[in-house]
């Protein structure tokens, strides 16, 4: 069947191909209001079969039977636009301009190999349009898709400086990422830290790319996607980058200065508290371990326990050291941009340059970006046009480890944050000689500012291709070949004179990460009109993609701290040198062919065959076909008479996606990271080892997603939405996972499982006012999805409390139920866990009644928001313009890890202070305490699932951005300048929520003392955009 | 006509580009199965695989995160000295450091696979590589030096399996390797799995060098002296006894008379250690060389060491022997001398039997010049006392008390401990000599990861523990099988009887 498609297509493409006979031509441009080209406009002899659509620069060309030339009308039709019609009478050249139809305005959409008008789309393609979101305090594009689009999940993973910021279509992994035809990777390649257990970079991808640069940003979301086959299984991101016009050079400038305070954090607890809380639990937990009462039947004895904070101590301890206020800062960011823009009919270009300087919230801890652009397009000749997109930028951070809560080592690796919520507040900053406090075996907070931590990025995108007209307007081509090359390196270093991990001693890492990206695509297009019968447009393709990766570290000790990383030699400590590198390679061939037949029936076919060199020569190619349909209702004739009915369509798609294999196929022995020594230490082996044996039948995942949808404008598009159901089955996935248990390698890749997405999504702008000189209009989106397994992998079967089509993965948080807090004297319930029979233990949920705890009685929580929310306000009124835009999410649980900053067990290891929420733990002074008490160990409980205690809901509504803008386009100014904006905008001005950790979007995983995520900002940015 | 021509032309770039083949895959920084191994060289790397979990570091990247036998934690010492009657309970961290201490390993049923149970994994690597030694073109001696390694690591892993979980489900036959069999969890029988391992040592004591030139490798002397052990805990005192002579007959280890030098940097190298863990002084514990952290995991937080300024756990080390086992020693035993029961505290404070939980532990001392926190002292694993030891054991099992199995203890005694000749009582019948033999291990090798292991072949495990108020014991003296194995084991895997 497969085949068979792909037949058609090929015969549709060639018979179309040889239906141009000599004929006489029509030449012309196509402009709008402004003189500007109109490209994609449809120009159609009437009566008649023929016709084409306009390029990019608004010509076209057009073949009409020579003799009969003179009585002929061409018509002109474009979405948008008032349709025009022009007796030919004998000119061989006819430039029209086309009026914009106010009343039926309608996007183009960039669909991946080509663009179509929004109204014949027939998948579930967003559009996110940049230039109406505030760029100043964000350097990344990702930090301005939080909820700008139905479908779209976007979730600030980290606030450091360029951190991470994951976007995801309907909740699935990470999109292909698509920038002006060349597929870039969308992660970072943050290089690592060595062996040191303080990680914490969260870096997100995309960081060389200025926001300012983008002209429209579209996300396949559905079978649309198939068009890109293999690695699209996650849907595609793609960005356009903004090109020259022809005409005037035109300047732009856009600033602006930021401000930023963090939103409010975890609260320490002040001196006093330390020590009072310090005192009352230890004695509780000294009676709790001696089982004296009230915690067991010996009777109390406090003879062997000494106080260790006197009453005196405490009353005269006051506030202490604020050591919050000793890391944390005010953050800035300085952001200025430069765009030139222009052109000739021959030449066109733009030109940008940006620089970004970010002053982070958290001491050592910044941001400086350079990036510039240059987009240019050459008409070389009648027939080939070159263009060439060049993007560079260098990116310096400064890392202050708390972007990301990694490392398993504890109070001892903990960062300057982490630290600054261990450290008591009874403790000063220095000794009275000068030199640093020390409270048990964490750095000083202030000390570890010293720790250098820098990051340099740098990138180099190159993208050229040719255009090939090969018949003007209808058969065309496209050369590709597109460079992304990105060199990045970590500098670390903890000084000598920094206590860190129990010791004082100086610790070095250097590492650099490469990679490059390289797209070779050569692509055919035709574009036919058949009357006005049927629309035809028919791309196809091959392409090469290949990436190469490479990576080179040194790690070692003991050196002068002036000379640190600077030379590396100097070590006396034993180095400890690492690389490797990659290469994978992908080929492709694919074609579509889009039909529209009357304007009302859409049909659109797809077939993708992809080959990955990874795979055994049986299984390296798979197709990937596609089908779509659009049925246009409203231009039926029975619709004629719904006048409040401007756009009906309805559209339905199906079609197979895959997976850029991550495994490879082949077996392999690979050296052991792990060395075996001997004569201690002085003989070193790497031993190797079978890392994987050769497995000829693995195959690409293959993701089939069907999506069906209806698009609506109402009242003459005063309102416009959509609605999207979905279904998504991942089938045969393929991944590493766990292969039998007496199997030499423990994970393997595997194809196995299967998982079902499900969802839906509604998208609704509305123009609420529209006068001379108010308006007012609302955005509104909705997405819900859902993900389980249908089936797991062979030798991974869930949890004894799990079912087989729980949620997948992180999706779902199985915990035991607790129902307050065990109260002394109380009755202790048969089934509470032995260790945790004591008074200030939580009370455990017996949830099946049958007396006993186990994992039936394990409750389970989804990770997944029922509701992703994004929704906008824009006000106009006479030069003013107002904004208020939101987004949120509700329905979702989480874990808030925070929570063991208020965990007895942190406070009484007497190796760390923490937070105030330690004062709603229980205590025989506080029986009403809410929080399990001294004698509550978790660890020592030992249970299969975790508690309750920390489960939370992470709804929110954030207020993303408020902003207020004022535009002068007349008067005096005006002989100078075009127009200038001045703007003042508040980034996350507020959020409603009712999550107590950091922020309920920031990830805080669960580590050894307590996660210290880098605090959500605040920011307040003033700018100006001056046009010349 | 020139359009055509283009078109043409990119027609045809069109199907070559597209063309399937020469595309092949790209494969780096790993060797193909295609040309390795191959050479001595090759199987020189292929078969040091053995050694892997034979070491002391955080963990290995096997598995996730999976501890080496003798890492610090979830490490013999761990599991075989804290669960017994020697060690306190320790409460401080919870986890398994509370329930190790407390002889419950209930817990272990939801551990993950960073569980020792994953090393039947391993006992397949090595039937695979002895497989390939075995099918290669090197010569009979280079096959029987790497085969002795492989096998010595294979029955070593399963010794310490057998003593974990029982017999546990294996592959010997490497035709089954990377078939449907290694899903069968089946048990094998306890007669048929320890013969295996006896064959392993065998093989491996006839083909091992007695002296290795690097200090680290597998022995000799460890074949057999391992194979007096399985013996022994397998209760077959003749062979016990003729594993025991064939280790002496050796003639290469004697008794030191420094007996806390058996545990010092400098003396580690010595007469008496068959094998000890070789431990790098500038190790992390990471990915190089093997590490001793056990000061940080013995010494209290306010103990001011020579180097060490304090270990990681308060009030007490997490290794914490009892006072009532400091007071089982003789007060001349110099092996005592290792537990230290006064001291003064950072602040100042005097610390002793009053304020102490128990006698710190200071076994491996901290003198080692890099680094401030880790040593560079090995750990002895295999030590010749042990086998004079239990060779007076196996004697005394089929003999009783006979003059040559008193004077293998007094042996002992006399040189390690300083001490006096057994007493007559003590030597006086069967089960008596027996019970100070039991006696006389604990005194030589308390954390030395032997305690449990020697409790459960006297049957008195269990006994023992209660008797030192550890009443709140698990049901087995053997680790439940994760319930993630049972998960995929389709039924055919028995659960450790009383979980």
């Amino acid at each position: 069947m497969k085949k068979k498609l792909l037949l058609l297509q090929i015969f549709l493409m060639t018979s179309c191909t040889f239906l141009f006979a000599q004929q006489a031509v029509v030449k012309g441009k196509v402009t709008d209001n402004s003189g500007g080209g109109l490209p994609g406009v449809n120009v159609v002899l009437k009566g008649n079969n023929s016709g084409t659509s306009t390029d990019q620069n608004g010509d076209y060309s057009l073949n009409v039977p020579a003799a009969s030339g003179a009585d002929q009308v061409l018509v002109y039709s474009f979405i948008g636009y008032i349709k025009q019609e022009i007796a030919i009478a004998n000119r061989t050249t006819i430039d029209i301009k086309l009026a914009a139809d106010t009343q039926n305005l309608d996007e183009v959409v960039v669909v991946g190999y080509g663009t179509t008008a929004k109204r014949n789309l027939t998948t579930a393609i967003a559009k996110v349009d940049p230039t109406k979101i505030p760029t100043s305090a964000n350097n990344n594009v990702s930090e301005l898709l939080f909820g700008r689009a139905a479908g779209l999940q976007v979730t600030q993973q980290s606030s450091q400086p360029g951190g991470n910021i994951s976007v995801s279509i309907r909740g699935k992994g990470d999109p292909l990422l698509v920038i002006d035809g060349v597929v870039l990777p969308s992660s970072s390649m943050e290089p690592g830290n060595g062996s040191v257990e303080i990680q914490g970079v969260n870096r997100g991808g995309l960081a060389g790319l200025n926001p300012n640069d983008i002209e429209s940003i579209e996300f396949l979301k559905d079978a649309s996607a198939a068009i890109y086959g293999v690695s699209a299984a996650n849907g595609v991101m793609i960005i356009t980058t903004k090109k020259g016009k022809a005409g005037r050079m035109s300047v732009s400038y856009d600033g602006s200065q930021s401000f930023s305070r963090n939103m409010p954090y975890l609260k320490p607890l002040k001196a006093g508290d330390y020590m009072l809380y310090y005192n009352q639990l230890s004695k509780d937990k000294y009676q709790a371990d001696r089982n004296m009462a009230p915690f067991g039947n010996v009777a109390s004895d406090l003879t062997g326990y000494t106080q260790k904070f006197t009453d005196q101590e405490i009353q005269s301890a006051g506030v202490g050291t604020d050591w919050l206020g000793q890391v944390l800062r005010a953050g800035s960011v300085d952001n200025h941009n430069v765009s030139v823009n222009g052109g000739t009919e021959k030449a066109t270009y733009f030109f940008s340059g940006n620089y970004f300087n970010q002053v982070g919230s958290i001491k050592k801890s910044d941001l400086t970006r350079f990036s510039g652009r240059l987009n240019v397009s050459f008409v070389l000749s009648k027939i080939f046009r070159l263009n060439v997109n060049v993007n560079a930028n260098r990116n310096a951070y400064t890392n202050p480890q708390a972007g990301w809560q990694a490392g398993g080592s504890g109070n001892q690796g903990f960062n300057a944050l982490q630290a600054a919520l261990a450290y008591p507040s009874n403790v000063p900053v220095y000794n009275t000689d000068g030199t640093f406090s020390q409270f048990a075996v964490t750095g000083n907070p202030v000390s570890l500012l010293n720790i250098k931590d820098k990051t340099k990025a740098q990138g180099l995108l190159a993208n050229t291709s040719l255009d090939i007209d090969i018949i003007p307007n209808t058969l065309t081509a496209k050369l590709l070949y597109g460079n992304n090359s990105e060199y990045s390196v970590r500098d670390f270093y903890i000084p000598v004179t920094v206590f860190w991990g129990q010791l004082y001693r100086a610790r070095a890492s250097l590492a650099e990460t490469r990679r490059q990206n390289q797209t070779m695509e050569a692509t055919m297009s035709y574009k036919k009109s058949f009357g006005d019968w049927l629309n035809l447009d028919v791309v196809t393709g091959v392409g090469q993609y290949l990436e190469d990766f490479s990576g080179f570290s040194v790690e070692t000790s003991n050196m002068q701290d002036a000379i640190n990383t600077d030379n590396l030699g100097s070590a006396t400590g034993p180095k400890i040198v690492g690389s490797y590198r990659g290469i994978n390679k992908l080929r492709s061939f694919f074609i579509r062919s889009n039909f529209d037949f009357l304007d009302r029936y859409l049909l659109s076919l797809t077939v993708r065959r992809d080959g990955a060199d990874k795979f055994f020569p049986d299984n390296k190619y798979q197709y990937f076909p596609s089908v779509s349909a659009g049925w246009k209702i409203n231009n039926e004739a029975f619709m004629q008479d719904f006048k409040t009915i401007s756009t009906l369509k309805l559209r339905a798609s199906y079609g197979t996606t895959g997976e850029r294999p991550g495994s490879v196929a082949y077996g392999a022995y690979g050296a052991d990271p792990n060395a075996v020594t001997f004569n201690n230490g002085s003989v070193v082996y790497f031993p190797y080892r079978l890392t994987a044996f050769d497995n000829p039948n693995l195959r690409w995942p293959i993701t089939k997603t069907f999506n069906a949808g209806l698009d609506f404008g109402l009242f003459k598009e005063r309102i416009t939405g959509s609605v999207d159901v979905f279904t998504e089955n991942r089938t045969r996935l393929l991944s590493s996972a766990t292969t039998q248990q007496l199997s030499i390698i423990s994970t393997s890749p595997i194809n196995g499982g299967h998982q079902r997405r499900k969802g839906f999504e509604v998208s609704l702008n509305t123009e609420n006012v529209k006068t001379n000189n108010f308006s007012w209009n609302t955005t509104f989106n909705v997405t819900h999805f859902k993900n389980r397994w249908v089936e797991r992998f062979p030798n991974d079967p869930p949890a004894q409390y799990g079912n087989v089509n729980d949620p997948v993965g992180g999706d779902i948080i199985y915990v035991y139920q607790t129902n307050g807090i065990l109260q002394a004297g109380q009755e202790v319930p048969a089934w509470q866990p032995a260790g945790a029979s004591k008074p200030g233990n939580p009370l455990f949920v017996d949830n099946n009644g049958d007396g006993k705890l186990d994992f039936n009685d394990v409750k389970s929580y989804s990770g997944i928001p029922k509701a992703i929310i994004g929704f906008g306000n824009n006000f106009t009124h006479g030069k003013f313009d107002l904004s208020v835009f939101m987004y949120g999410q509700y329905g979702a649980w989480g874990n808030d890890f925070t929570t063991l900053w208020g965990d007895p067990v942190g406070l009484l290891s007497g190796n760390q202070s923490g937070t105030e929420r330690i004062k709603d733990a229980w205590s025989t002074a506080n029986p009403a305490g809410t929080l399990p008490g001294a004698a509550y160990n978790e660890a020592a409980i030992a249970l299969d699932a975790g508690l309750d205690t920390r489960l939370a809901k992470r709804d929110f509504m954030r207020i993303r951005n408020i902003t207020l803008g004022y535009t002068i386009n007349s008067g005096g100014l005006t002989k100078y300048i075009k127009s200038v904006r001045v703007f003042a905008d508040v980034q996350n001005a507020f959020i409603l929520t009712g999550f107590k950790g950091v922020d309920p979007e920031i990830q805080a995983n669960s580590i050894k003392g307590g996660p210290a995520p880098y605090p959500m900002v605040r920011t307040l940015s003033l700018g100006l955009k001056a046009n010349f | 006509m020139k359009k055509i021509i283009i078109a043409s032309i990119l027609a045809a770039s069109l199907s070559i580009s597209g063309c399937e083949k020469n595309f092949d895959p790209v494969l780096t920084g790993v060797l193909s199965p295609a040309n390795f191994p191959k050479t001595e060289a090759d199987f020189e790397l292929y078969a040091l695989q053995a050694y892997k979990p034979f070491g002391s570091k955080w963990g290995y990247s096997d598995v996730e995160y999976q501890n080496m036998f003798f890492s610090p934690e979830y490490g013999h010492l761990a599991m075989f000295d804290l669960p017994t009657d020697q060690m306190n309970i320790f409460t401080e961290w919870g986890g398994f450091w509370e329930f190790f201490s407390k002889g419950d390993f209930t817990f272990l049923k939801t551990q993950g696979k960073q569980s020792h149970f994953e090393k039947v994994r391993y006992i397949t690597r090595m039937t695979q590589v002895i497989a390939d030694v075995e099918k290669s073109t090197l010569s009979d001696a280079s096959k029987n030096r790497f085969m002795a390694e492989a096998r010595m690591g294979r029955a070593w892993t399963m010794y310490y399996l057998l003593h974990m979980y029982g017999p546990v489900p294996i592959i010997l036959d490497a035709s089954k390797i990377n078939t449907n069999a290694e899903s069968d969890l089946t048990r094998p029988s306890r007669e048929s799995y320890v013969s295996t391992i006896s064959e392993d040592l065998r093989f491996a004591a006839e083909h091992l060098e007695l002296s290795p030139s690097e200090y680290g490798r597998f022995n000799k002397g460890l074949a057999l002296g391992m194979l007096t052990r399985l013996y022994l805990n397998e209760k077959n005192w003749a062979e016990a006894e003729k594993a025991a002579r064939a280790t002496i007959a050796l003639g290469k280890y004697s008794l030191v008379t420094d007996y806390a030098g058996l545990f010092r940097e400098s003396s580690e190298v010595n007469s008496e250690t068959i094998w000890a863990v070789n431990c790098d002084p500038l190790s992390t514990g990471e990915a190089g060389g093997n590490f001793n952290a056990l000061v940080m995991y013995c010494l209290p937080g306010d103990f001011k060491s020579t180097k060490v300024n304090g270990g990681w756990a308060s009030p007490s080390g997490v290794f914490c022997p009892t006072w009532a086992f400091y007071d089982t020693f003789d007060p001349a035993d110099k092996r005592r001398n290792l537990l230290i029961p006064t001291y003064t505290d950072k602040s100042g404070k005097a610390r002793n039997r009053t304020n102490m939980r128990g006698p710190v532990l200071k076994k491996y001392p901290d003198e080692s010049t890099p680094g401030a926190d880790l040593q560079g002292n090995d750990i002895p694993v295999l030590r010749y006392a042990d086998v004079l030891l239990m060779l007076a054991e196996a004697i005394n099992q089929q003999a009783g008390p006979t003059a040559e199995s008193i004077g293998l203890v007094n042996e002992v005694r006399a040189k390690h401990g300083g001490i006096a000749a057994l007493s007559a009582t003590a030597t006086a019948s069967k089960v008596a000599f027996n019970d100070a033999i039991l006696r006389e291990r604990g005194w030589e090798f308390y954390f030395e990861g032997i305690r449990k292991i020697d409790l459960v072949r006297h049957g008195k495990w269990a006994s023992a523990l209660e008797a030192a108020g550890k009443v709140t014991h698990g049901p087995s003296e053997l680790f439940p099988v994760p319930q993630y194995v049972i998960n995929v084991g389709e039924g055919k895997i028995e659960q450790t009887k009383g979980y």
